[in-house]
C-alpha cells in the first residue's frame, strides 16, 4: 500500500494505492490519527482518494468509520473519493451510503467543501 | 504538490519467509521455488544482512544456513532470540548432510526444524508448512509477546497458549454443538477459525415449540477482541430475542449496546431472523451484513433466474452494520421457506477466499453458482461441497478470515 498526501487550500487528500484488507489498515488510521492530532482541534476536511483501491474488507471499513466519527466530533468533513466495485459493495452492504458522501471527480469533491 | 507519506511493498496476507544462505544459487532456488508457492521471500546472502531484514520485514519464517563466512548460522541465531523484535519468528535450518552434529546443536540454539541439503524443494514446502501450521495460532500474539519486554519467558508465552486455548474452546462451546432437529428441515452449519478465537459466530436460538431464532455474524477483526466482543453480542442476541418479537428490535438493541460500550473502531455485521417452523416464514434484519440467500424452488415475484429454474433472493433488508452510529435503524422484512428452498447465512469469509491469483475473490456470484447446482443434496453436503469448491479455489488450507455458515433446508412435501 501507498499513501500522498496533498493540500488543496485547506483540503487534505490522501491518494491511496493498493489494498485495504487486514493488517494493512493499520498504516491508514494512524495516518489519519496524526493528522487530527496535529489539526489540534481544529476541523479537519479530507478527501480519501480511493481510485486506486481495489479491496477493502471490514478492517478498512473500520478505519474510515472511526475516520469518520473523529473527524465529524471536531466538525470537520470526510468524503470519498471515485469508489470502485468493491468498496462501493462494501459501503453499500454496510448501508452506510447515507453517512458518506461520494464524488466520482476530484473537482467535484473539492466544490463540495466550498459550501461547508 | 505532493508527498508519498507511507509505502509497504509486501502484502501481508502473504507470509514472508526470509532466506539466510551465503551460496547464491540456493538463494535463487528457494526464492524461485517458494514464490510459486505463494510466499512472499525475502533473502539474504549474510548473517549481518540476514538479522537486519529479520527485524525490519517481521518474516513469518527465516531459513538459516549453519555455515557461513563471517558470522555463522549459529551466532544470528543467537542474536535473532536475544532480540524481543525477532525472538518469536520461527527458525528452519538449512544444514549440509554431514554436520549432524551442527543439526543437534541449532535445534538446541532454538530452531525449530531443520532441512538436509542437498534437499527435495517439496520437502522445503512440506517443512515450512508444518513449522507455520504450529506457529500461526501464536503469531498474532507475538504484538504481545514484544510488550512483555523483558518479562518474556517460555513460561509467559506457554501460559499465553494455554489460556488461549481455553478461550477457543470456550467459545466453541458457546457455538451449538450440533445444529437444531426438527421435522420437515434439515440444517447444517460450517465453522471455521484462521485464529484460535474468532470472530464469526452463529446461533439457534429456540423461543417457541414454533419458532427458532437464527443468527448469524461477524465481528471486525480477529483474536481476542474480536471474540470477546463476539461474547457479548450473541449474549445479548440469546437475551433479547426473548424479550422482543421483531428482529429489527432487537437489532436496535444489540446497536445501542455496541455503540455505548465498546470504541468507534469496533463493530459487528450481523443477520437476526425467527423461523415460522410451521409455515417456513422466516422474518429478518440484517445489520450490514453480507446478505443470506434464499434459493426458491417454486419460481414466483423474485429476484433472479438461474439455470435450474430456482431463483435467489437475497436477504437484504435491515440496516447499518451494528455498533458505529447510535443513529442507526432497522427494518425487517418476511420471506417464506417454501418446501424444497434452501436459505445460506455465511460471512464474508467465504466470499472473499482469495483465489490463486491475486484479487481474484470468491465473490458473491460464484457462490449462488456453486449453490444453485446442489440444492438437491442434504444441508450437509451442500456444506461439505462449499469447503471442498472453496478449497479447489483458493488451493489452500490456510484461511485468511474466519468462516461460518449456516445451511436451512426445507424438505420436500
Amino acid at each position: 500500500m501507498q499513501v500522498n498526501l496533498r493540500h488543496n487550500d485547506n483540503v487534505i487528500i490522501l491518494d491511496i494505492e493498493g489494498n485495504l484488507v487486514g493488517p494493512n489498515t493499520i498504516a491508514l488510521k494512524n495516518i489519519i490519527d496524526n493528522l487530527i492530532r496535529k489539526a489540534d482541534g481544529a476541523p479537519v476536511f479530507l478527501i480519501l482518494n480511493l481510485e486506486r483501491v481495489q479491496m477493502m474488507d471490514s478492517s478498512g471499513l473500520g478505519v474510515i468509520v472511526a475516520a469518520y466519527a473523529s473527524i465529524r466530533r471536531d466538525m470537520g468533513r470526510i468524503v470519498l473519493l471515485n469508489i470502485g466495485g468493491n468498496i462501493r459493495s462494501l459501503i453499500i452492504m454496510a448501508k452506510l451510503v447515507t453517512i458518506f458522501d461520494r464524488y466520482d471527480t476530484e473537482a467535484e469533491a473539492l466544490a463540495s467543501f466550498q459550501n461547508t | 504538490m505532493s508527498e508519498t507519506i507511507y509505502v509497504s511493498d509486501s502484502t501481508p496476507s502473504i507470509e514472508t519467509i526470509l532466506v539466510i544462505d551465503d551460496d547464491p544459487d540456493i538463494l535463487a532456488l528457494l526464492e524461485m521455488s517458494l514464490t510459486s508457492d505463494g510466499f512472499n521471500v525475502i533473502t539474504a546472502n549474510e548473517g549481518p544482512l540476514g538479522l537486519q531484514n529479520a527485524k525490519a520485514e517481521q518474516p513469518d519464517l527465516i531459513l538459516l544456513d549453519v555455515m557461513m563466512p563471517q558470522m555463522d548460522g549459529l551466532e544470528v541465531i543467537k542474536r535473532l532470540k536475544d532480540d524481543t523484535d525477532t525472538r518469536a519468528i520461527p527458525v528452519l535450518w538449512l544444514t549440509a548432510k554431514s554436520q549432524t552434529e551442527d543439526k543437534l546443536k541449532g535445534l538446541e540454539f532454538g530452531g525449530d526444524d531443520y532441512i538436509t541439503k542437498p534437499f527435495d524443494l517439496r520437502e522445503v514446502t512440506a517443512r515450512i508448512n508444518a513449522v507455520l501450521g504450529r506457529t500461526r495460532p501464536v503469531k498474532y500474539i507475538n504484538p504481545l509477546i514484544n510488550a512483555m519486554g523483558d518479562s518474556f519467558s517460555e513460561e509467559g508465552v506457554a501460559e499465553l497458549g494455554s489460556h488461549l486455548q481455553a478461550a477457543a474452546e470456550i467459545q466453541l462451546k458457546l457455538l451449538p454443538e450440533k445444529p437444531p432437529t426438527f421435522d420437515g428441515y434439515d440444517f447444517a452449519t460450517y465453522f471455521r477459525s484462521s485464529t484460535s478465537v474468532s470472530g464469526d459466530f452463529y446461533d439457534f436460538i429456540p423461543l417457541s415449540d414454533k419458532q427458532l431464532g437464527i443468527v448469524l455474524g461477524d465481528v471486525k477483526g480477529h483474536g481476542i477482541p474480536a471474540a470477546l466482543l463476539m461474547v457479548m453480542i450473541q449474549t445479548a442476541s440469546r437475551l433479547l430475542s426473548n424479550e422482543e418479537d421483531s428482529p429489527a428490535t432487537v437489532l436496535k438493541r444489540i446497536n445501542t449496546l455496541l455503540f455505548h460500550n465498546t470504541d468507534i473502531e469496533q463493530f459487528a455485521t450481523m443477520v437476526y431472523g425467527i423461523l415460522e417452523l410451521e409455515t417456513g416464514k422466516f422474518t429478518y434484519s440484517n445489520g450490514g451484513h453480507c446478505p443470506p440467500i434464499h434459493f426458491i424452488q417454486k419460481t414466483d415475484n423474485s429476484d433472479k433466474t438461474l439455470q435450474n429454474n430456482s431463483k435467489v433472493h437475497l436477504l437484504e433488508t435491515g440496516g447499518m452494520l451494528i455498533g458505529v452510529f447510535d443513529i442507526a435503524t432497522f427494518s425487517y422484512e418476511t420471506c417464506t421457506i417454501s418446501p424444497g428452498d434452501v436459505l445460506i447465512l455465511y460471512t464474508d469469509g467465504v466470499t472473499e477466499t482469495e483465489g490463486r491469483k491475486p484479487n481474484d475473490f470468491f465473490g458473491e456470484e460464484r457462490l449462488i453458482d456453486c449453490l444453485s447446482n446442489k440444492l438437491k443434496l442434504s444441508a450437509d453436503s451442500i456444506c461439505n461441497d462449499l469447503q471442498k469448491t472453496l478449497f479447489e479455489h483458493s488451493g489452500t488450507t490456510q484461511l485468511k478470515d474466519d468462516r461460518a455458515v449456516v445451511v436451512i433446508k426445507r424438505n420436500d412435501a
